[in-house]
């Protein structure tokens, strides 16, 4: 009967908490919801806000940017680029001089100052300049890429253009050189043949015998014959004058003859000498006719090497192919998980502060104090009232969001929820410490931004982590925004699961119960007030 | 007034045994039925001269207390028990001090603050008359000493807190409430049941006078029914002990009239009440027993007429008169203290009436006409001023 009174007792006592503690919950709501201004930004303020964000960032591009220029004379290539950027996303103004387009660029009337080289064309050695602001580090980085991606654009459609002529001359060049290659080799028989016929005339002429002497002709033998003749018959020797002046004569013709023969002889060899000029002479060009075969074979091959045979791939060798790791192509899409943790932080601190405080200001509170109420019931209360209403603008934020992303946010709507609901627990309890450690509305809400607002700027969403020192940005690290922002883009954006979430989740959870402990003793230091 | 039925011990069990169905099996809604009847028990029993039935031996005195509850449980056993009697109305204030850093604001204070009476504790600005009442309701921790109810220290036990009601001068209610949802806020803060609520609200607004605006705002109340709300959410859970610190501060004479009337009806109805005030005159009219409180501790403590008494037996005479020429007047007459005023002099004597006659046959012989002449006692202010002064020297 005892045991049984007991659980009896235990529960009766657990539900009487349960009655109580909804008690607690239906005055707070009704405190809150009473206030229309109160009512107004609970239900109004996220439609508000996510409208904006919405209409504000849902695409990829910037726009009104204006670029400030100026160029001596613009060239037909610069009025080319200027057109270029010129088109949707940049404002073009033209300047008279250089110093008023820095002017400007100073004094924020233009983004970005271009100053083009007097008449720039392809081969210019002068450089194109870029003035930017670099106070504006937000907005630097997206102008410089956004228009160096213009410009490197134009640069490579001319790049591409002359890449294009060089290969089309060289496509003529190489057909050429293959034309001349069998008139070359045409050439070089030519040659040949010319070189065997020089050497047939040398062995035909090394063949010609003109070794003659008057003697072989045997006149002096007839005279001989002949003065013998006379003298054995003593003939008349003037009756053989004429015989005689004829042998004369034909020894005179052979003598001449000789000397014909050897002169002509002398020719030969002259001819011969010429020839073998003639033949070195040919050899040396067949010899250079060879290189330059070689040569227009060398260069053809050459020229067959060249891989790339298309201007598009000489402009541009490396292809470069950007893949996102998520599907979403708007700013809206990567922002979202930023936005939902921003309206949980700055709602949630917000809410649970002034809550806090007011109720620590009103005089009630005194007589909460000596209620048997327990001190845990009021803060879970206090807790459960802010959650139901941050969850409540959440789940308003969500449906906007589920109707833009469609399946990409409901595909990960529970464990987006778990989480949502462990960084809304979190700043609630924070905001709660906030408000029960600082005495009046306006110290609560000063605090509240103050930390809000160190959460943000150390946190990636204005200046990325990376551009802080690194002391500071392994503190940032443990920033709870940087935690619940980076677990909820990884749910939302690339759907991990809780098993691949790692630590942060356990230091958000380390981070709520410090805060809860931190609580309840900031509450019973709140008595000391009254 | 709630109405009461009649008790007998067959007539409790038998209120008790449809819900003994729920034991082992409880919800919600079974609770409330559960509880809402036992509340109004806990009401009902707590009418009952302490001969007919022990509260501790009834289980339904508390509803939140582990014991207590259990003793609930235990309804087949219920048994008269004469000798053990819960009291659940008389505070004894043992040896009680409290410091705020090196301020030590009460010192070594005792007290037994008998039921049913109603204490007025007075004293000068800052001289810790609001942190006593804080100590006793539990929400200060005394430095030393001890505050019990029913030999319980308050400290320890937080369900006896539950026999406390606290009413203050700063409306310490939400605006953005109406009244019922004030005062039933407050109701659920003390663990009661809906039922019991329901049964004790109307009762609760008819004696502070608010039921005809218990759907009105708080913030929209007149001041007067501001405090008359503060009292109310004090009352709700029918306490034995109600604490009001300056019920009657910034009123007006008639309202403070009204407040005033409502403390008497709230003593009527058997609860403890104690109270401070500035105006010593309504705590003279309406306190059984006043404590004089000086730099946090009791200087003097007793009924007004004890303090009276004991600052002077005397009678006080007010004497004012054309000629101004009072020495001659009084000339051997047994007088004391006299002093002189802008309108006459004041002065004590131990035979106030023979004093009088006196005064008045030498004014006739002498032709000397008598403006006005009082013969009263000493007021708990001349008391207060002269306990006050002593302390302070």
């Amino acid at each position: 009967m005892l045991k049984n009174n007991k659980r009896v007792i235990k529960k009766l006592r657990s539900v009487a908490l349960i009655s109580t503690f909804f008690g607690l919950l239906k005055k707070n709501l009704k405190l809150i919801l009473r206030s229309r201004s109160s009512a107004m930004i609970i239900l109004l303020g996220p439609l508000i806000i996510i409208f904006l964000v919405a209409a504000a960032f849902n695409t990829s591009s910037i726009f009104d940017i204006k670029i400030g220029t100026y160029a001596k004379s613009y060239s037909p290539l610069a009025e080319n680029l200027l057109k270029e950027l010129g088109d949707k996303q940049f404002q073009v103004i033209k300047f008279d001089n250089k110093d008023n387009c820095i002017s400007s660029l100073k004094n924020n009337e233009v983004h970005v100052c271009a100053i083009f080289p007097d008449n720039l064309n392809i081969g210019s050695s002068e450089n194109l300049e870029f003035f930017v602001d670099n106070s504006k580090i937000n907005l630097v980085w997206v102008i410089i890429d956004s228009i160096s991606t213009k410009v490197s654009s134009k640069s490579s459609e001319l790049t591409q253009q002359l890449a294009g002529d060089l290969l089309n001359t060289l496509t003529k060049t190489e057909n050429n050189l293959n034309q001349k290659v069998s008139t070359v080799a045409s050439i070089q028989n030519t040659n040949q043949e010319l070189q065997n016929k020089f050497n047939l005339i040398s062995t035909s002429i090394d063949g010609i015998d003109l070794s003659f002497t008057v003697s072989q002709i045997g006149v002096d033998k007839i005279s001989n014959k002949l003065d013998s003749v006379i003298s054995s018959n003593k003939y008349n020797k003037s009756a053989f004058s004429d015989v005689d002046l004829a042998i004369t004569n034909s020894i005179k013709n052979a003598k001449d003859l000789q000397k014909k023969f050897n002169s002509t002889n002398e020719v030969i060899k002259d001819l011969n000498l010429f020839l073998g000029d003639a033949s070195k002479l040919v050899s040396t060009s067949s010899n250079g006719i060879n290189d330059i075969q070689s040569t227009i074979n060398s260069v053809n091959a050459d020229i067959k090497t060249v891989k790339s045979t298309s201007a598009e791939t000489i402009a541009s060798p490396i292809k470069l192919s950007i893949n996102p790791i998520s599907v979403e192509s708007t700013h809206l899409n990567f922002l979202f998980p930023t936005l939902v943790v921003l309206i949980i932080m700055f709602i949630g601190l917000l809410l649970s502060s002034i809550l806090v405080v007011r109720e620590k200001l009103s005089n009630a509170y005194f007589r909460n104090f000596i209620t048997p109420t327990s001190d845990v019931l009021f803060i879970l209360s206090d807790y459960l009232t802010n959650l139901i209403i941050l969850l409540f603008q959440l789940m308003i934020i969500f449906s906007v969001g589920i109707y833009y992303f469609k399946d990409s946010l409901s595909s990960v709507l529970f464990p987006s929820f778990i989480l949502v609901f462990l960084l809304s627990t979190l700043f609630i309890f924070l905001g709660m410490f906030i408000g029960y450690l600082f005495k009046t509305e306006e110290t609560v809400v000063l605090a509240t931004f103050s930390i809000g607002s160190i959460f943000l700027f150390f946190s990636g969403t204005i200046l990325p982590l990376e551009t802080l020192p690194d002391s500071i940005k392994k503190i940032a690290n443990f920033n709870p925004f940087v935690l619940g922002e980076g677990i909820l883009k990884k749910i939302m954006l690339f759907n991990f699961g809780f098993d691949k979430l790692g630590i942060a989740l356990y230091y958000l959870l380390i981070y709520i119960l410090i805060l809860v402990v931190l609580v309840y003793f900031a509450r019973k230091l709140s008595k000391r007030a009254i | 007034m709630i109405k009461y039925p009649e008790i007998t011990k067959e007539g409790l069990k038998n209120v008790l045994s449809p819900y003994k169905k729920y034991i082992g099996k409880v919800n919600l809604g079974s609770y409330k039925k559960y509880f809402g009847n036992l509340n109004s028990y806990k009401i009902y029993l707590s009418k009952l001269p302490f001969n007919k039935l022990s509260l501790d031996k009834i289980p339904f005195k508390s509803l939140i207390h582990k014991e207590e509850v259990t003793e609930k449980l235990k309804f087949q056993d219920i048994s008269l028990n004469k000798n053990k009697q819960a009291d659940f109305s008389t505070i004894k204030i043992n040896s009680v001090s409290k410091s705020f850093g090196k301020n030590n604001v009460i010192n070594n204070v005792s007290l037994n603050i008998p039921k049913g009476k109603i204490l007025g504790l007075v004293g000068v600005s800052g001289s810790g008359k609001t942190t006593l009442l804080k100590m006793i309701v539990g929400f200060y921790k005394p430095t030393n000493g001890s505050v019990l109810l029913d030999n319980k220290n308050i400290l320890y036990s937080k369900p006896i807190r539950r026999h406390f009601g606290f009413g203050s001068q700063e409306n310490c209610f939400y605006g953005k409430l109406n009244v019922e949802e004030n005062v039933r806020y407050f109701a659920e803060l003390y663990g009661l049941s809906d039922e019991f609520v329901d049964l004790r609200l109307d009762s609760v607004l008819n004696l502070v006078g608010l039921y005809s605006a218990r759907k009105t705002l708080a913030d929209n109340l007149s001041t007067g029914m501001k405090r008359r709300l503060d009292i109310a959410c004090s009352l709700i859970h029918d306490p034995n002990v109600v604490i009001l610190d300056e019920p009657t501060e910034d009123l007006d004479l008639n309202l403070r009239e009204e407040i005033l009337d409502l403390i008497r009806k709230i003593n009527k109805e058997g609860k403890t009440v104690i109270m401070t005030s500035h105006l010593l005159e309504e705590i003279e009219n309406i306190c059984d027993n006043v404590g004089i409180l000086v730099n946090g501790k009791i200087a003097k403590y007793g009924s007004p007429d004890q303090l009276k008494k004991e600052y002077t037996s005397d009678y006080e005479i007010h004497l004012h008169t054309v000629s101004g020429k009072y020495k001659q007047l009084l000339k051997g007459l047994k007088v004391k203290n006299m002093k002189e005023k802008e309108n006459g002099v004041i002065f004590y004597a131990a035979d106030g009436e023979k004093a009088v006659n006196k005064i008045t046959s030498r004014s006739r012989k002498k032709r000397d006409k008598i403006l006005s002449l009082k013969l009263s006692k000493p007021s708990l202010s001349e008391v207060f001023a002269s306990y006050t002064k002593d302390v302070k020297k």
